[in-house]
């Protein structure tokens, strides 16, 4: 599809919006008449409207529905255990933490244990797992903006780079509840909306979900592809092409061609070079032919028609297993990594466990007054969540049904930005502009909201605490912009180089990381008087480090062929890696209970500390009471 | 550059690097001093080692629990075979040195503890000869008493315990020990001693309510009870509540930012009946920092303080405003007027009165660099700013 003026528009307007509310919510003043009122905090429905809007990243509203339409079943899995995450919130750390006062982990990790050494362990996490998330919400501005504007990647993560950080520095979207609640309406309507008049324009939920739910995938309508060398499609079934001119290609039946570059040669070098894999041919394209099942490398820039009703070739990133289970369990997601069940469990525990771990969210349960406030923010929270996550996967399936050609492109992550334009006409235009601003909605609140746990960890953190304790008010919030400014300056370089990854599975690489380290600190700090501060720290450190490691190691493998050749022969140790959480939750947890048992001493004061996380307010219990 | 790398190769990197952070956190977290070689070095830096734990213990009192672990510490040090340390009534710990035999004694303590308190009571470095009577299987033939002083009486004495004849530097050594312990009581003493003098800070506050304003108050409502008998009602039932967390001062020593601008918001309702449309009120509260804990009566004073200089002491009108703001990790309160200011800075730290004690409070319990800042220039208004961090270990509203 091509750039639209509409789109653009789109993104505009959400960024005007925000930016404005946000002026609004600083320049408003009130006189005394009204004041009563105003004061009153900030009620919990509007709360978890804004913890909700700071959540639904760019993984939930562009990643999820692309996932869905590539992989199918397996994926329910993640927008199941993002919302189930805050039950475990609710019921284990909302109230008492919020008790506890404690504005970020690493003020619940110094006051827990009076140790501002282990605050310093937590801040080196939130800093990791702040990067590690911020990543696909990078990817995914870069690509909104590709799909809504035409402009190469490299620019978008660069525009939205520089938008957010000018927002953060100067204090245009920095945590405001206001705006946070705001963008979670936009993100709702424009998932809902779009979704709602598809489905009613192409005839109800049964006929595109029963043509998702088919084997084979055939394009609905006669399609253009734009290939390029190295390009690689898999064909599940033998296809007829149009190409204009003509074109090299490299075709195999068994073997899956990999590496790119495996075709070197240009149409017009004769004669053809050699084929590098057993099984494999090259074959000059010209004209309208028939291809038989199997992969193919293109040799150079092609332009290809697909005739309508011809079945969709699936590009690298699709499993060729996708035809056959989509719609099944343990189907090419979990299915593909050889042990389905392991990968599946493993999902399972980095999501709804890591939800706990995330810096950005936490400190949005300050604004609670109370505990009981804070549980019913984090219960709202949960419909909330709920209510926007039946959206997603519906446009994975319509996407599917209505727009396969997207398969063969790898632009499956757009889809969301994709479909409405299939309605045509001033409607279809609209509709994009809303699902454009909503993207734009889901990436900034998200970004700004890390960014600004990044600065705060490194401005208030690494700077005002390690490097320069002394250092003045003033030299603190310069240090504060200087860390928004390099945060986001990093966070866009590594963007550039995740383009190759899907938003939901480097998003579900942060989760892993934070369920590994904050979640058993959180659990086990909140609910185990005998946990040892010694104990939590190596648990934290052990438990992240792991996790955080396989995942580098996994990224690195695709890189790198040798460790890929390595990983594709121990496929149990590739799952691990990829998944780690299933092996890294439990290690953690066992470091912090052996090491709190073995050799006992839990910090002093642990138990008017206790008192405060769990005594209700209305007790009126003070921490005097409680000798130690 | 990677995809070049052979998979073991990367392996191996990834190894090292892990065995390095491995290396490194081990390393912080036992604290060996590593570059420490000499056997001199090594013991100045297990004497000081000694001093900072007994300074962690005994900042907290002393009682049973802290006199165990300041000897744990102390007995390798005291060169003597055990040490044991005596409140003003009673033994509160033995601890026999490792691998001294000494653990025979504990049978007789009993015995001497009467020889040790009295040696206590005196007030100097004493010798007691212990069990003189029969050889028993105790290897422990003599105790040194040191006194641990405070305000020139003695609340507690360290024994230590040796074979035979001490050394007169053995007697030093003990002295000493014993002097080390009473500064650290000091300190604590101290640390008490400037809690208990905030505490009466605040409990003072409650009487700075002038009685100037009062009068005029009562005037001022005395004035409607003919011409708004509603109005003057509602005043007085405004007033009796302001009064009553007025004089009975604030309950503890923190409470929340939103409690806090009720008793302000009641506070200015009354001014604003006094001074009528000469007083403008304006509040800017972000309703993010509602729940952030402040020092009690922190903003009250700020904004009797900016009435009295903003309204009272000029004709017209003028505008009091009330900002708290969202700063990342910190909440921003600024009370602000504008009425003559003044030129020059203002020395906060040993100023009387409520701006005096409002700082000093603060950065008690925040540190230094979180006092009351004050900015003023002539004819323009004065600002004064508090920075409150949003979470401060044991600070709590309760």
């Amino acid at each position: 599809m091509g750039p639209s003026v509409a789109a653009v528009l789109g993104l505009v307007a959400m960024a005007l919006i925000s930016i404005l509310a946000g002026l609004f919510a600083r320049r408003y003043s009130r006189t005394t008449s009204d004041f009563m009122v105003a004061a009153r905090a900030v009620p919990p429905r509007v709360n978890a409207a804004a913890v909700s809007g700071e959540y639904l990243s760019a993984a939930s509203f562009l990643g999820v529905a692309g996932l869905v339409m590539q992989f199918g079943y397996d994926v329910l899995w993640y927008p199941v255990g993002y919302a189930a995450g805050y039950l475990l919130l609710l019921l284990f750390v909302a109230g008492p933490l919020r008790r506890f006062g404690a504005y970020t982990i690493p003020d619940f990790a110094e006051g827990r244990f009076d140790s501002p050494r282990f605050r310093r362990l937590a801040v080196i996490l939130v800093l990791v797992i702040g990067f590690f998330y911020a990543l696909p919400q990078m990817k995914a501005a870069g690509l909104t903006v590709e799909t809504a504007s035409g402009l190469p990647y490299w620019v978008g993560v660069a525009v939205v780079a520089v938008v957010v950080v000018t927002a953060v520095t100067g204090g245009g979207m920095r945590g405001i509840t206001l705006v946070q609640s705001l963008q979670f309406a936009a993100k709702i309507f424009a998932i809902s909306l779009p979704a709602f008049l598809l489905l009613l324009h192409f005839g109800g939920p049964g006929t595109p979900f029963a043509t998702a739910r088919g084997q084979l995938v055939r394009l609905p309508a006669r399609t253009t592809y734009r290939v390029t060398g190295g390009e690689l499609w898999q064909l599940p079934r033998a296809t007829s092409l149009d190409v204009e001119g003509e074109a090299l290609v490299l075709w195999s039946r068994e073997d899956p061609v990999r590496a790119p570059g495996a075709v070197t040669a240009e149409v017009g070098d004769t004669p053809a070079p050699a084929s590098p894999v057993r099984g494999s041919k090259h074959l000059l394209l010209f004209g309208n032919q028939r291809i038989p099942a199997g992969t193919l490398v293109w040799g150079g820039k092609a332009t290809v028609l697909v005739p309508k009703g011809q079945p969709a070739p699936f590009g690298s990133t699709t499993p060729a297993a996708n035809t056959a289970s989509w719609s099944a369990p343990f189907g090419p997601l979990a299915g593909g990594s050889g042990h389905p069940l392991l990968f599946t469990y493993s999902l399972i525990l980095a999501i709804v466990l890591g939800t706990i771990g995330l810096p950005h969210i936490l400190v949005r349960f300050y604004t609670n007054p109370d505990a009981r406030a804070a549980r019913r923010t984090a219960l709202m929270v949960l419909v909330l969540l709920g209510a926007f996550y039946i959206w997603p996967p519906v446009f994975g399936a319509l996407g599917r049904a209505l727009d396969p050609s997207l398969y063969g492109n790898n632009l499956t992550d757009a889809v969301v930005l994709v479909l409405p334009s299939l309605l045509g006409g001033w409607l279809g235009q609209l509709l994009l502009a809303v699902v454009a601003a909503g993207a734009f909605a889901a990436f900034t609140s998200t970004l700004s909201g890390l960014l600004v746990s990044l600065a705060g960890a490194l401005g208030h953190d690494v700077y005002g605490r390690w490097l320069r304790p002394a250092a003045s008010a003033h030299r603190r919030r310069i240090a504060f912009q200087v860390a928004a400014v390099g945060a986001g300056a990093l966070a866009a370089a590594l963007g550039l180089m995740v383009g190759q990854f899907d938003i939901s599975v480097l998003v579900g690489w942060a989760f892993a990381i934070a369920a590994s380290s904050f979640f058993p600190l959180l659990v086990l700090g909140i609910w185990w008087p005998r946990l040892t501060t010694r104990a939590a720290a190596l648990g934290v450190a052990l438990g992240g480090g792991t996790a955080t490691l396989a995942i580098v190691t996994t990224m690195v493998a695709t890189l790198s062929p040798q460790v890929e050749d390595f990983l594709a022969r121990a496929s149990g140790l590739a799952v691990i890696l990829a998944q780690p959480a299933i092996v890294t939750v439990p290690l953690a947890f066992a470091a912090m209970v052996l090491g709190s048992l073995l050799r006992p001493g839990p910090p002093p004061g642990v138990a008017a500390k206790l008192v405060q996380l769990h005594a209700p307010e209305l007790l009126g219990l003070r921490s005097d009471y409680i000798p130690d | 550059m990677i995809r070049a790398m052979p998979w073991p190769a990367l392996v191996g990197v990834e190894a090292v690097f892990t065995a390095l952070a491995a290396f490194l956190v081990h390393r912080r977290l036992r604290r060996r001093p590593f570059a420490f070689n000499t056997a001199e070095e090594r013991a100045t830096l297990r004497t000081l080692a000694f001093a900072t734990s007994a300074v962690a213990s005994l900042r907290q009192g002393l009682d049973r629990k802290t006199a165990v672990k300041v000897l744990r510490s102390l007995v390798p040090q005291s060169g003597g075979m055990a040490a044991a340390i005596y409140d003003a009534r009673q033994l509160l710990a033995y601890q026999p040195a490792a691998g001294s035999r000494a653990e025979a004694h504990a049978r007789h303590l009993e015995m001497d503890s009467a020889a040790c308190l009295s040696a206590l009571g005196s007030g100097r470095t004493q010798m007691v000869r212990l069990h003189p009577q029969e050889p028993t299987d105790c290897p422990l033939r003599v105790a040194v008493v040191a006194p641990i002083t405070l305000d020139d009486h003695p609340v507690a004495a360290l024994v230590t315990y040796h074979g035979g004849e001490p050394s007169p530097a053995q007697l030093r050594v003990t002295a000493d020990l014993g002097e080390l312990l009473a500064t650290q009581l000091r300190l604590q003493r101290a640390d008490q001693q400037q809690a208990a003098l905030v505490r009466s800070e605040l409990r003072a506050l409650r009487a700075q309510i002038s009685p100037h304003f009062i009068y005029n108050l009562l005037t001022t409502i005395a004035s409607f009870v003919r011409s708004d008998p509603e109005r003057s009602r509602e005043l007085l039932v405004e007033f009796a509540d302001f009064s009553r967390r007025a004089f009975a001062g604030p309950s503890s020593e923190f409470t929340t930012l939103a409690d806090e601008l009720v008793y302000v918001n009641q506070y200015l309702n009354l001014e604003q009946a006094r001074f009528g449309e000469r007083l403008q009120v304006r509040y800017h509260i972000e309703p993010e920092v509602l729940s952030t804990v402040v020092p009690a009566l922190l903003i009250q004073p700020l904004v009797e303080n900016a009435v009295k200089h903003g309204i009272e002491q000029r004709r017209g009108r003028g505008t009091v405003a009330v900002e708290a703001t969202d700063q990342d990790d910190e909440c921003w309160i600024c009370v602000r007027d504008d009425g003559e200011g003044f030129p020059g800075g203002m020395e906060l730290a040993d100023q009387q009165g409520a701006l005096g004690n409002i700082h000093r409070r603060l950065t008690h319990v925040f540190g230094p660099g979180h006092g009351l800042e004050v900015v003023s220039r002539p004819g323009e208004g004065t600002t004064v700013t508090v920075r409150v961090p949003k979470y401060r270990p044991g600070v709590k509203a309760s």
